[in-house]
């Protein structure tokens, strides 16, 4: 009866609370189970109704290659041609996340409420479409950090429960994408909302989480059973996107694993002439989906008040000269990274030495964006060819 | 404490009920605390200048006090400056805190304990004094040595005599950089106080705060004297920010300061380029 009703119940990892609206409806008789997840095909020209159908509790936010873009500002001919099959964008999802710039407090003898849970401005939470693989393990990353240890970070947790992600397997590879070298795939195994892989004509969509669910459900009242054929050309899609991926990146073959190279290469002279030519733009820490340094600093709320004042972060690089000083006169502020090499050597143990050390994976998803941004043309994938020779 | 506080980021309001200048560059602000305020040796708070920013500072007061709070800086940066300018007693300042994991002095009882301080880095180490000294005969010796640029910059100058009569296993030497008209007592850098130490090294544990290059020659000089660096925590230096471990500024190798120090062995630190 499932199968009748177009609905096929795959094996998960995940676990869920279900709702019980699908057990209970009458036309499919299947026992609904907390780890399960339901799949389903979705012709290419019903996609745009399924983003439709999103807007109802979501702001639909398109990721493109070249931009991110409101759904709702999107023309009827760029819904026709949804870039789902492109590359992944240029663009991280981490801005939703984790904003470029936010108030983090209000304090002052002026201010009422003092000690209250901040609450993020209560808008529509954003449903992102067409995040990729290497973003949703960079989310990851940014919930080890803001999510786990000591303190929570109360306006991280509440962006990332609120918001949904409808992410989608890799149909082709940027020449900078090397998820594969780190031991990522370019396709999705537990997402974030619903995933959707390319079949032909159109997709697999698969709910990973209840969010998810309620929108497919929505979206659908019967909808289109999955086929052996679109499981075969799922298989078949991911095989050839990783079969691109590792001939785009044959050249920068390694021996070793990044941790071992870096392990085995402490920063030295060795380092000076792959980041002397740095010229600490900090594009590659702002496109990075997983990079989270932050400035904090103070100011007035209001101009002509000197009883309330507010407390902001802004998005910060360890690439730039100022990330650790410390206090100092004038000019002559100490930090313990002077050098553009050492500052380097540090983003890159950070991300292949520190963050693994110290929660068990790269805090790097091989997405190439730095590379693909870096006006002085650093390639990490180079940089570990060079040190590992 | 803010562990129980729903937003990590927001200071906590406090009063300045006292201002005391302890050298031309060197002031303590005694903050009133509205809850009880508890922390341990070593562990640090932000300090906010309302409007201005923050900045990292450990407590110089004796952690068994809890509804007064000490904090002893010098003037030496943009928020250091502003306190020091503007402060005065009942003056707003926010405290974020305590943050970090403090002395781990008590693992240490039975051992011989040397304290070793430079300039304004005599103020974290004293918290710990009154807690060493709070227990004294649990520790087989505290030894503290102490050194300053010039006689004016000795802080807390007026407590050294006490502490050296409070139990007859603490001892204290002072040195000051340069001879100083007036000045009877040693001259020379503190790392010359580590010459004859009166010390069963392998049975000692060393405390060390101050600024960075003095941190560096005494970590170097106890090496040389036979000490392990598993024996040797260091007070490090960074720009500590959020506190709680996210904002990624304060590391030294995978650790970060705000979280895993700011007093690190320095056995888990040394082989990392940027620690000195």
């Amino acid at each position: 009866m499932a199968e009748k009703s177009g609905i096929v119940v795959a094996n998960s990892t995940v676990c869920h609370g279900f709702s019980g609206f699908w057990g209970c409806c009458d036309k499919i008789l299947f026992r609904v189970h907390p780890i399960r997840m339901i799949e389903t095909y979705i012709a290419e020209e019903q996609v745009p109704r399924l983003l439709e159908a999103l807007e109802a509790e979501y702001e639909t936010i398109l990721f493109a290659p070249d931009a991110i873009i409101p759904y709702r500002q999107l023309s009827d001919e760029d819904k026709r041609h949804l870039p789902l099959r492109e590359p992944r964008s240029s663009f991280s999802p981490k801005s939703f996340l984790l904003p470029a710039k936010e108030r983090l407090a209000e304090y002052g003898t002026g201010v009422k409420d003092r000690g209250q849970s901040p609450a993020v401005p209560a808008a529509k939470p954003p449903a992102l479409v067409n995040v990729r693989n290497c973003d949703l393990e960079a989310m990851v990353v940014l919930d080890q950090i803001f999510l786990e240890g000591d303190y929570v970070d109360p306006y991280y947790a509440q962006r990332r429960q609120a918001m949904l992600v409808v992410s989608v397997d890799c149909a082709s590879i940027t020449e900078f994408c090397f998820c594969q070298t780190l031991g990522y795939q370019p396709f999705v195994k537990q997402g974030r909302g619903i995933n959707l892989s390319p079949v032909e004509g159109g997709y697999v969509a698969r709910a990973d989480t209840p969010a998810g669910e309620k929108v497919l459900q929505q979206f659908q009242s019967s909808p289109p059973a999955v086929e052996n054929r679109h499981k075969e050309q799922v298989e078949q899609c991911h095989q050839a996107t990783l079969a691109l991926l590792q001939q785009s990146n044959e050249k920068f073959t390694t021996r070793q694993s990044f941790y071992e190279i870096l392990k085995a290469n402490p920063p030295s002279e060795k380092w000076n002439d792959l980041f002397n030519r740095c010229v600490e733009c900090a594009a590659c820490t702002n496109v990075c989906p997983s990079c989270y340094c932050f400035y904090m600093f103070d100011q007035k709320r209001m101009p002509d008040r000197q009883d309330v004042f507010e407390r902001l972060r802004s998005w910060d690089s360890c690439l730039l000269a100022d990330y650790s000083r410390m206090a100092g006169v004038g000019g002559v502020k100490p930090s313990p990274r002077p050098q553009i090499r050492a500052r380097y050597a540090n983003r890159f143990n950070h991300k292949y030495l520190y963050h693994y050390e110290t929660y068990g994976r790269y805090g790097c998803t091989g997405c190439g964006r730095c590379s693909q941004s870096c006006m002085a043309t650093t390639d990490p994938r180079e940089v570990m060819r060079v040190l590992g020779q | 404490m803010i562990a129980d506080y729903p937003n990590p980021y927001e200071p906590l309001l406090c009063e300045v009920e006292k201002v005391t200048d302890e050298t031309p560059t060197i002031k303590t602000f005694v903050l009133k605390m509205d809850k009880p305020f508890t922390f341990r040796a070593g562990q640090f708070v932000q300090l906010t200048l309302p409007g201005v920013g923050e900045a990292p500072f450990t407590p110089s007061s004796s952690p068994l006090e809890s509804d007064r709070l000490e904090i002893t800086l010098i003037r030496t940066g943009s928020v250091t400056d502003r306190l020091h300018e503007e402060v005065q007693p009942g003056s707003v300042l926010g405290v974020r805190g305590p943050f970090g994991k403090g002395y781990p002095f008590e693992k240490y009882k039975g051992r011989e304990i040397l304290v070793v301080g430079g300039g304004c880095g005599l103020a974290p180490l004293r918290s710990l004094i009154y807690m060493l000294m709070h227990d004294a005969s649990d520790y087989k010796k505290i030894s503290i040595k102490y050194g300053a640029r010039s006689p004016e910059e000795l802080v807390y100058r007026a407590s050294y005599d006490a502490w050296r009569r409070s139990a007859p296993n603490v001892d204290m030497e002072v040195t000051i950089d340069a001879p100083a008209p007036g000045w009877t007592g040693r001259v020379g850098l503190v790392t010359t106080l580590l010459e004859h130490l009166d010390l069963a090294i392998p049975n000692s544990i060393v405390f060390s705060c101050g600024p960075e290059i003095m941190l560096k020659f005494v970590t170097y000089t106890l090496l040389d004297l036979g000490f392990k660096p598993e024996q040797i925590y260091l007070s490090m230096n960074r720009r500590m920010s959020c506190g709680i471990g996210k904002c990624g500024r304060c590391n030294v190798g995978p650790y970060y300061l705000c979280k895993d120090g700011p007093d690190i062995n320095y056995a888990l630190i040394q082989h990392y380029e940027d620690v000195f």
